[in-house]
């Protein structure tokens, strides 16, 4: 591949994504793509599917057919002597590397303090040596402007700092797409500005992202572009100002009409 | 009549020494084999593979049913009918580590259980491998629930190697017996034994909870 072709490879390309529990069909054929530095929030109504979509990214959920690419990869699949193949957990786990995920509770290791959730990637994930992997991480707890909590565990810290832990951690090993759930609605309002100035940065700084939210002045100032998913579809995909002023969907103009007051 | 100056000299008696040093080691080695075949129990337990769940079960549900006494009569007298002759030192360690290994497997069973799902998926998302799941996130929180429970079976172990006296190992109570023939002093060899027994087992709840507050140290909320 030439250095051109790689640039214009998306990032993240899903193709007729499907995907059931038992008899309750979530994706119904989702497809989407996404190119380098540019963000996407997701919207849609509660149950719709967001949460499995993005979980089905990093192949937390296996899909049960279309096609999901990261960095023009198939997550889950090999291709080998020309045949489809699925992977091993462990070949899975090497995809990943190229993701980075942020929960809605946040879910640090209870047992590591901030410096170590953050470095635990470096050091589990790619073999650092664990004194070059705190440099790092410690680096990256300054970024999210949350460096005097180094030693704390998980417990001791606020949700808000917590999430911006969780950030970092999901950033210390250089992912190529940040994926977030929900990112603030576990926060205290008063907690939430702090963990979006940090996505704002992120998105300033040219980082790929998927967001899945529920909060509009979020969307329409970190987005590049909005999806309502609803009914295990995509229903609209445009710009956040279009999205909130002239939708076009019948279901995005349901679903603001609830979400706006 | 209570005699103190037998009593002390059982106390100190190189039988009696002797003997609680093959009780202790006895426990060492039962527990951290029966520990090791727990943990192996445990996630065939848990696994989503039929075959590796109902081996696990069956062991455990065999080894619970089954009174101690009774394995290990059997794997000393029984097994050699099958042309297996096993010492009373091997007999003692197996039956006893197999016995041990089926309780522990439910305590490390429950202590992997009680680790937050989301624990697991934060560490996926990060790349790492199912081993590495488990090593690093899963079997230290996990550990915090399984050590409490944990350190009472070593102290019920510890006490049930007076049971390898009947498959004549020398651990303390054998030697003891031993020691109480020779001059029918009774009551002060087996008070002197239990002394030996208690001293043991409080210095290992000393131990124990040592452990268990340094396990605590990341759940206390004031740094
Ligand atoms: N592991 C699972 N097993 C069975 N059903 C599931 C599972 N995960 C999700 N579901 C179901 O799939 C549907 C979509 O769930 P999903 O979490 O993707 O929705 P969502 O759009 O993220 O909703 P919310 O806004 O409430 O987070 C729901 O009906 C949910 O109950
Ligand atoms: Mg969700």
């Amino acid at each position: 591949m030439t250095a051109l072709a790689a640039a214009s490879t998306p990032i993240l390309e899903a193709i007729d994504v499907r995907k059931s529990f038992g008899k309750l069909d979530v994706l119904k054929g989702i497809s989407v793509s996404l190119n380098k530095g540019d963000s996407l929030c997701i919207m849609g109504p509660s149950g719709g599917g967001k949460s499995t979509f993005l979980r089905s990214i990093n192949c937390l959920e296996m899909i049960d057919s279309g096609v999901m690419k990261v960095c023009g990869e198939e997550m889950g699949y090999r291709m080998a002597a020309g045949t489809r193949r699925r992977l091993g957990e462990a070949a899975v786990a090497r995809q990943r590397r190229k993701t980075g995920m942020v929960f809605q509770q946040f879910n640090l290791f209870l047992t590591m303090n901030a410096l170590d959730n953050v470095a635990s990637g470096l050091v589990h994930v790619y073999g650092v040596k664990k004194e070059q992997a705190r440099e790092q991480a410690y680096e990256q707890l300054k970024l999210v402007g949350i460096a005097d909590k180094a030693k704390a565990y998980p417990i001791q810290l606020s949700g808000g700092q917590q999430q911006r832990v969780a950030i970092a951690r999901a950033l210390a090993v250089k992912p190529e797409l940040m994926l977030f759930d929900e990112p603030t609605s576990a926060l205290d309002p008063e907690m939430v500005q702090e963990v979006l100035d940090v996505i704002y940065s992120l998105r300033d700084s040219g980082m790929t992202m998927v967001i899945v939210t529920h909060e509009v002045g979020f969307a329409k100032k970190a987005a590049d572009e909005v999806l309502l998913i609803a009914d295990g579809v995509v229903a609209e995909r445009t710009s956040p100002q279009n999205f909130f002023e002239n939708p076009q969907s019948e279901r995005t103009r349901q679903f603001l009409s609830r979400v706006l007051h | 009549m209570w005699s103190w100056s037998s009593f002390f000299e059982f106390l100190v008696s190189r039988q009696y020494v002797s003997g609680a040093w093959t009780s202790i080691w006895l426990t060492s080695v039962c527990l951290i084999m029966g520990l090791a075949l727990a943990i192996v129990l445990a996630l065939m337990r848990m696994s989503n593979n039929r075959g590796l769940r109902w081996p696990s079960a069956f062991f455990t549900w065999l080894f619970r049913g089954v009174p101690l006494l009774v394995t290990l009569v059997i794997i000393y007298t029984g097994l050699p009918q099958f042309g297996i002759r096993l010492g009373p030192l091997a007999a003692g360690i197996l039956g006893l580590t197999l016995n041990e290994a089926a309780y522990l497997s439910e305590i490390v069973r429950s202590g992997i259980l009680s680790v937050p799902k989301g624990q697991y998926e934060a560490a996926r998302a990060l790349g790492m491998t199912p081993a590495r799941v488990m090593r690093v996130v899963v079997f230290p929180q996990a550990s915090r629930i399984i050590v409490p429970p944990l350190g009472n079976a070593v102290n019920g172990l510890f006490k049930t190697t007076t049971l390898l006296s009947v498959v004549a190992v020398n651990e303390l109570l054998r030697n003891a017996q031993f020691a109480i023939q020779i001059n029918y002093r009774v009551l002060e060899g087996l008070v002197a034994a239990a002394i030996y027994y208690l001293v043991l087992v409080s210095i290992w709840q000393v131990v124990q909870n040592y452990i268990e507050n340094r396990l605590n140290q990341s759940y206390v909320t004031t740094s």
